[in-house]
């Protein structure tokens, strides 16, 4: 009974397969916009485009289909991304650490910066994807989620799983931020007078 | 409303998520003072420069890349896969079986019982919440880091 019911389960996925195709064709450009302004370049959008769609099949027997799918598909990204910068976080705070008084993972921070300003790619170097790569994982994709794609404090609370008043506060801090980040970058270009 | 009121408002002021009455409120304030005017028009003008950024179109081949990466399932990656954790709980219960049946042969045998408990403890997790990619993450963020 138990091997049939993993049958049925496994069934199930590739019966959905063509729907979950249809799915991904129709959403796969917006979701690479999203992840640019996550990540601020092409290559590393990419990625997190790949991945999210990668764990979205491996669990899209759980996608509820009158929900919208690119809210459930920016649940699993937000959640990847997050845990992306983190991580990258922490190891850096490792590598300081192992390196105090030897200078040696400054050298490789600098290798690192020359292989990426070496890759030809769309990298989004104007001054509001900087404004938002200087930001809090949380406070830019909640400013991304509101400004960019037009959603609703709901929706991003939803897609956050997080309260509509920590959304709030995220994108008015956010916003913040970035007023902040421009005015002292680019002075007389972006400040607003009386 | 005072200023600093009426500051931590602005941008969902500006988002119309505030209900009628605040949203008055708010109103009325940047009506009278100037600097809570200048901070909301700034703020303004962040929202409108996000929402103006260009479309960009994705590589020509990102989709059939995208495809290949979901459809070619890699052994590494199976054995975390629901339908894997589902064979693991099946071959998992199918042992407790064998030990209540076991049980059963041998009556007043107080082992079954918990056998099966500590199988289904072991197996529930993986399936009902393990590496649930939609329950929220637990983010590990240093308090220096924290804001909210
Ligand atoms: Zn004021």
């Amino acid at each position: 009974m138990i091997a049939s019911w993993v049958r049925t389960f496994v069934q199930g996925r590739e019966d959905r397969r063509p729907l979950f195709e249809r799915l991904m064709t129709e959403s796969y450009r917006q979701a690479f916009n999203m992840a640019l302004r996550l990540c601020g370049s092409s290559t590393e959008a990419e990625d997190l485009v790949q991945e999210t769609y990668v764990r979205a099949y491996r669990f899209f027997y759980r996608y509820d289909e009158t929900l919208p799918f690119v809210s459930w598909l920016y649940r699993i990204m937000v959640n990847i991304h997050i845990d992306d910068v983190r991580r990258r976080q922490r190891l850096r705070t490792v590598s300081l650490d192992q390196s105090t008084g030897t200078g040696g993972s400054w050298e490789v921070g600098d290798k690192n910066a020359l292989a990426d300003s070496a890759l030809m790619e769309t990298t989004l170097e104007e001054p509001l994807q900087l404004g938002l790569k200087s930001m809090n994982p949380e406070f830019r994709t909640a400013v991304v989620l509101a400004d960019v794609e037009g959603m609703s404090y709901e929706e991003i609370a939803e897609i956050m799983d997080t309260s509509v008043g920590t959304v709030r506060s995220r994108i008015h801090r956010g916003r913040r931020q970035l007023k902040e980040y421009l005015e002292r970058l680019y002075p007389g270009q972006y400040e607003v007078t009386a | 409303m005072n200023c600093t009121r009426a500051k931590s408002l602005l941008s969902a002021y500006l988002d119309r998520e505030l209900a009628g009455e605040q949203m008055l409120d708010v109103q009325q304030h940047l009506r009278e003072c100037t600097p809570c005017a200048v901070e909301f028009e700034s703020l303004r003008r962040v929202k409108q420069m996000l929402s103006q950024t260009p479309v960009v179109e994705p590589d020509a081949d990102l989709l059939r890349r995208t495809q290949e990466a979901v459809f070619t399932s890699k052994p590494a990656k199976l054995t975390k896969s629901p339908a894997a954790g589902l064979v693991a709980m099946a071959s998992a219960l199918a042992a407790a079986v064998l030990a209540v049946t076991a049980a059963q042969n041998t009556p007043h045998s107080p082992a079954a019982v918990p056998a099966l408990r500590q199988v289904e403890a072991k197996v529930s997790p993986m399936v009902v919440s393990g590496s649930d990619p939609l329950g929220g993450y637990a983010p590990v963020i240093p308090a220096s880091v924290r804001r909210d």
